[in-house]
C-alpha cells in the first residue's frame, strides 16, 4: 500500500519542506512511524487519510524544527539573496513560478496556514478531505487557505502571472498591479 | 466609494467565509474598484500558481530505502500482518469537490486494537507483509500459548506469566508492547505428537524472516505468539488461510505434521521468509533438546517438506 500512495505522499512532503533530501528524510520518518503505530490505526477508517496524516504532521514536525533552529539564518540570507537577485530581472521569460519562489514565499506562513495551501491549492484536495488530515474542521480549512493566500500574494506577485497573460503588460517596472496599502511599492525596488 | 478592502477579507470573501452583510459590502465595493476586483483575481489564480509549480519526483531509491528500513525496524519487532479489509485501502482522497469522507475522519480516532492485525501493514505488503509464510518452531522449552486444548484458546503455558493476563485486562496489558501485541490467530492446524492428535492456531505476523537472523526471529515471533494468545478474544474467529499463501488449511496441516514428524509444534506462523510467503515452524525436541526453527515454503505438504532455512534455537531459561 505504501507503493500505491507513495508519489502521493511524496508529493506533500516534498511541497511541504522543498527540499528533496528532508523530504525523503520525513517521509521516511513517517512511514517508520505509521509501521509502528499500525496496532492503533483503526481498519475501517480510511488508510490514505491516516498515512497523510502521519505524513503531514513528520513533515510539519521538521519544518518547525528548522524554523526554530537560530542557524538557519545564513540558509535564509541566502534564499533572500537569490530571491533579491532575481527579482529586479524578474524572470523574463517566467511563465511560472519555480519552485524556489513559491518556497520562498511559502515559509513566510505559519506551518498551519502552509500546510493547508500545500492540500487544497497544490495538490487540489477538497476541504473537507484536507480537514480529515489535518484534524481540523472544514471552516479552519478554509480559514487557513485564505489567511495563507491573503499572506502570499504579495509574495507572489513580483513574479509573472501564470495565468492568462496581463493587461498591464509591458508596464512591469510600474511595479505589481496588487498591493496591499501598506506594503504599496515595497516589490517595486 | 467606500474603503479598498485587505487581501485578507478578500481571500475570506472569495471563500465564501464572511458574514452576508460583511460579504455584500465587499460584493459592492468591489463593483466599482478595480485594484480590489484585481486582487480578487490575483487571489483567485493562486492555487493555480501553486498547483503548476513543479517539484522533483520521489528519488528512485526511495522507496527500498523506506523498504529497507521497515525491514531493520521489524527485525526488532514481531507484528502481525492482514490483508486489508473492507473499502479503505481502495479509498483514495478525491479531488477537490469530489467525497466528503475526509470529514469522516475526524471521528476515526485510532481505537486500541493491539490483539488484532492492523490493516496497515498491507501497506508494505509488497515487500515486507508476510503473508504467506509459515515459521513452524519445536522445541521442549518453548511452550506457547497458542496450543489448543479442546478448541478454546488456553493460556497452556505454565512458563511464562505475561500469558496469564485476563481478558479483562486486555486493554490495559497492551499499552506498552505495541508491536508483540500485534500477532492475528491464524488458522487451527492439527498434527501427530506423541500419538495424540493435537491442536495449535497458527499466526500471522509480518516479520520477513531472514537466513541470517531466523533464529532470532523466532524467538521473537514465539514471545509475539504467548503475548498475542493472551491477548486474543475468547472465541475470535481464527482467519482462514490467508490467500496469499496459496496454500489450503489442510496442506499447511499435512506440512506441519511432517515437518514436526512427531515432535511438538510451538508455532506455526504464516510469515515470510526472504521476502517471499512462507511458513515458519517451530518444533521443539523433547524435554531438553534445542527446538528447531524451520522455513518451508508453499509447496510444504504431508509429502514434500519444502524446507528453505532452518535453525537449532538454543534453550532458554524460563
Amino acid at each position: 500500500m505504501f507503493a500505491r500512495h507513495r508519489d502521493r505522499l511524496w508529493a506533500v512532503a516534498i511541497r511541504t519542506l522543498g527540499d528533496p533530501e528532508e523530504a525523503a528524510d520525513a517521509l521516511q520518518d513517517a512511514m517508520i512511524s505509521a509501521f509502528r503505530r499500525a496496532g492503533s490505526f483503526r481498519g475501517d477508517s480510511a488508510v490514505t487519510t491516516w498515512l497523510h496524516r502521519i505524513v503531514v504532521n513528520a513533515a510539519l514536525d521538521r519544518m518547525r524544527r528548522r524554523s526554530a533552529r537560530p542557524t538557519v539564518g545564513g540558509d535564509e540570507e541566502v534564499l533572500d539573496s537569490l530571491a533579491s537577485d532575481r527579482s529586479p530581472v524578474s524572470d523574463p521569460s517566467g511563465a511560472t513560478d519555480t519552485q524556489l519562489d513559491v518556497m520562498d514565499a511559502l515559509r513566510h506562513l505559519v506551518p498551519d496556514q502552509q500546510a493547508a495551501l500545500v492540500l487544497v491549492d497544490m495538490l487540489g484536495y477538497s476541504v473537507a478531505d484536507a480537514a480529515g488530515v489535518l484534524g481540523v474542521s472544514e471552516g479552519t480549512v478554509k480559514s487557513r487557505a485564505a489567511r495563507g493566500r491573503a499572506k502570499l500574494l504579495p509574495r507572489l506577485s513580483h513574479l509573472r502571472q501564470a495565468g492568462p497573460p496581463s493587461q498591464e503588460q509591458g508596464n512591469r517596472s510600474a511595479g505589481p498591479r496588487v498591493v496591499p496599502a501598506e506594503e504599496g511599492g515595497d516589490d517595486a525596488s | 466609494m467606500t474603503r479598498h478592502a485587505s487581501l485578507k477579507i478578500l481571500a475570506f470573501y472569495i471563500e465564501g467565509s464572511l458574514r452576508p452583510r460583511r460579504a455584500s459590502r465587499v460584493a459592492s465595493h468591489l463593483a466599482g474598484c478595480s485594484r480590489c476586483t484585481g486582487s480578487v483575481q490575483d487571489l483567485r489564480q493562486i492555487p493555480l500558481r501553486l498547483s503548476n509549480v513543479a517539484f522533483p519526483p520521489i528519488p528512485a531509491n526511495l522507496t527500498h530505502r523506506i523498504e529497507m528500513a521497515i525491514v531493520a525496524e521489524s527485525t526488532t519487532r514481531v507484528t502481525a500482518a492482514e490483508p486489508l479489509s473492507g473499502e479503505a485501502s481502495r479509498r483514495d482522497l478525491p479531488p477537490r469537490g469530489a467525497s466528503q469522507d475526509g470529514a469522516r475522519q475526524d471521528g476515526a480516532r485510532q481505537e486500541r486494537r493491539r490483539w488484532r492485525m492492523p490493516g496497515f501493514s498491507s501497506p508494505l505488503a509488497g515487500s515486507l507483509a508476510a503473508v504467506g509464510a509459515a515459521v513452524i518452531v519445536a522445541g521442549g522449552g518453548y511452550e506457547v500459548a497458542t496450543h489448543l486444548g479442546s478448541g478454546a484458546t488456553s493460556s497452556g503455558s505454565s512458563s511464562s506469566s505475561t500469558v496469564h493476563q485476563p481478558a479483562q485486562s486486555r486493554a490495559a496489558a497492551g499499552g506498552g508492547s505495541v508491536a508483540s501485541g500485534a500477532v492475528r490467530p491464524g488458522p487451527r492446524v492439527q498434527f501427530q505428537h506423541d500419538g495424540k492428535t493435537t491442536t495449535i492456531f497458527s499466526v500471522t505476523t509480518s516479520t520477513n524472516f531472514l537466513p541470517v537472523t531466523l533464529q532470532a526471529q523466532a524467538q521473537k515471533a514465539l514471545q509475539a505468539a504467548r503475548l498475542g494468545a493472551a491477548k486474543t478474544l475468547p472465541g475470535a474467529t481464527p482467519a482462514a488461510v490467508p490467500s496469499a499463501t496459496g496454500i489450503s488449511a489442510r496442506q499447511l496441516a499435512g506440512c506441519v505434521s511432517n515437518i514436526a514428524a512427531g515432535r511438538n509444534v510451538l508455532l506455526v506462523d504464516l510469515a515470510k521468509y526472504q521476502g517471499n510467503p512462507a511458513t515458519i515452524i517451530v518444533v521443539g525436541s523433547g524435554p531438553s533438546g534445542p527446538g528447531v526453527v524451520y522455513a518451508v515454503g508453499p509447496a510444504c505438504s504431508a509429502t514434500d517438506t519444502d524446507v528453505l532455512g532452518q535453525q537449532n534455537l538454543p534453550r532458554t531459561a524460563p
